[in-house]
């Protein structure tokens, strides 16, 4: 998920387009990943150490890391360890940067340091990122107190995000959700759940979001918030809720759901619990919104 | 070759359905947006097959059901929605639905079950 969270990252600074992070992020892009760009990643090494290394390949025929051992750069440990990240790994995005000569390695280098400035994220919630443990990245954004009510925002957003990653964008990323009294929306698919919970479950997003969303989920073209994408998202929201009721009702808790609704341009004010998670796409911004209005 | 009333709200999932049938060689005689519409169409085409979504607005996909069966107690009716609880999956079976099926469903599960329900 790293990849994804610096490449929005980079996206939002103008260092990258639309289309080069999603050629970079998509499959078809399988760049092998270097040793020298796994380092800095790890910060085993610098970008001028690395640099160096290069240099010295240049005049002799010998692997990267035997060479940055023999200075020193990396111990064996480190090597052995690069090592078997580069196997697992198909592509990083630094590496593509480099390869394709947006940046060199002390940009790369730079912009990793900024990122972490920029994020806030300790190293230790980097190497979450870098893991793609889904519900230890989710674990690491939902930090509020983990009251009955956080754990049901929690398993309602954990499909979600598995839902998006199976029907529309593998490359989604989420951001810090938050309490909203009052949530304003130039287009909100929403949908009841009654019973045992009394929800109100929702997706936010801009007309141009909408019209991407629902293309992908219908599998065909629309270019507009026309009644065809207004259907779409509401399927989406239909299929999600109706996998969440069901995985309430085999922990014994009974809900049902009321047909979806699609309003425009509006405010939703609430005294109860709005929670608003905003998530990216390759293609831009959504809110899921849950509102919990009684047990 | 089944004459077959799609009832669902959503087009979009209306629009699958009719694809997939009309690829396997079935006509798709009617298709219905809410539950009163669907009992109207069936009442007049009397199809060989009903496909029915449970979450509709005016009538409720069960509630729907139980009309068809009352007026055609052998009536063919496959329900198809995203609603896959087990309480409301034997509502529909005890209702005199022949099988249910779960969305997101695939154009395979789709045609195995209509298949096994029209034999």
């Amino acid at each position: 998920m790293f990849n994804q969270y610096f490449g929005y990252y980079l996206l939002s600074k103008n260092i990258i387009t639309k289309e080069k992070l999603k050629f970079v992020l998509s499959d078809e892009n399988k760049t092998r990943v270097k040793l020298g760009v796994l380092a800095i990643d790890a910060g085993y090494m610098t970008s001028s150490e690395v640099t160096e290394i290069h240099k010295m390949q240049m005049a002799q025929d010998r692997r990267f890391g035997d060479l940055a051992v023999e200075k020193g750069f990396l111990s064996e440990d480190q090597l052995m360890l690069l090592l078997s990240k580069q196997k697992e790994s198909h592509t990083t995005l630094g590496q593509v940067l480099v390869d394709e000569n947006i940046m060199n390695y002390e940009d790369y280098e730079q912009l990793l340091i900024q990122y972490k400035k920029d994020s806030g994220f300790s190293d230790e919630e980097i190497k979450i990122l870098k893991s793609n443990d889904s519900d230890a990245i989710l674990e690491l954004f939902i930090d509020m107190e983990n009251t009955d009510e956080v754990k049901l925002f929690k398993d309602y957003v954990e499909l979600f995000i598995r839902n998006i990653i199976r029907f529309v964008d593998r490359n989604v990323v989420i951001g810090k959700p938050y309490l909203a009294e009052a949530y304003t929306y130039e287009n909100h698919a929403v949908q009841d759940i009654v019973g045992f919970y009394a929800l109100s479950t929702g997706l936010s997003a801009s007309d141009e979001v909408i019209a991407n969303f629902a293309t992908i989920y219908a599998h065909m073209l629309i270019s507009e918030v026309n009644e065809l994408a207004k259907d779409a998202i509401g399927e989406f929201m239909n299929c999600q809720n109706g996998l969440f009721i069901s995985n309430l009702y085999h922990k014994g808790i009974n809900c049902n759901l009321e047909p979806q609704d699609y309003k425009e341009k509006g405010i939703i004010t609430s005294q109860n619990k709005l929670f608003v998670l905003p998530c990216e796409l390759t293609f831009g911004k959504f809110d899921i919104l849950f509102n919990i209005k009684g047990v | 070759m089944a004459r077959i009333l799609i009832v669902d709200d959503s087009a979009i999932s209306r629009m699958k359905l009719k694809d997939i049938f009309e690829t396997d060689c079935h006509e798709v005689v009617g298709v219905a947006e809410d539950g009163l519409e669907g009992i109207e169409q069936f009442k007049i085409l009397k199809p060989d097959l009903v496909t029915l979504d449970v979450t509709m607005p005016n009538m409720m996909g069960v509630e729907c059901l139980k009309e068809i069966i009352a007026i055609d107690a052998d009536a063919n009716v496959v329900m198809i929605s995203a609603l896959g609880k087990g309480d409301v999956i034997l509502d529909a079976l005890n209702a005199g639905a022949l099988n249910y099926i779960t969305k997101p469903f695939e154009e395979k599960q789709v045609l195995k079950t209509i298949r096994e329900a029209l034999e």
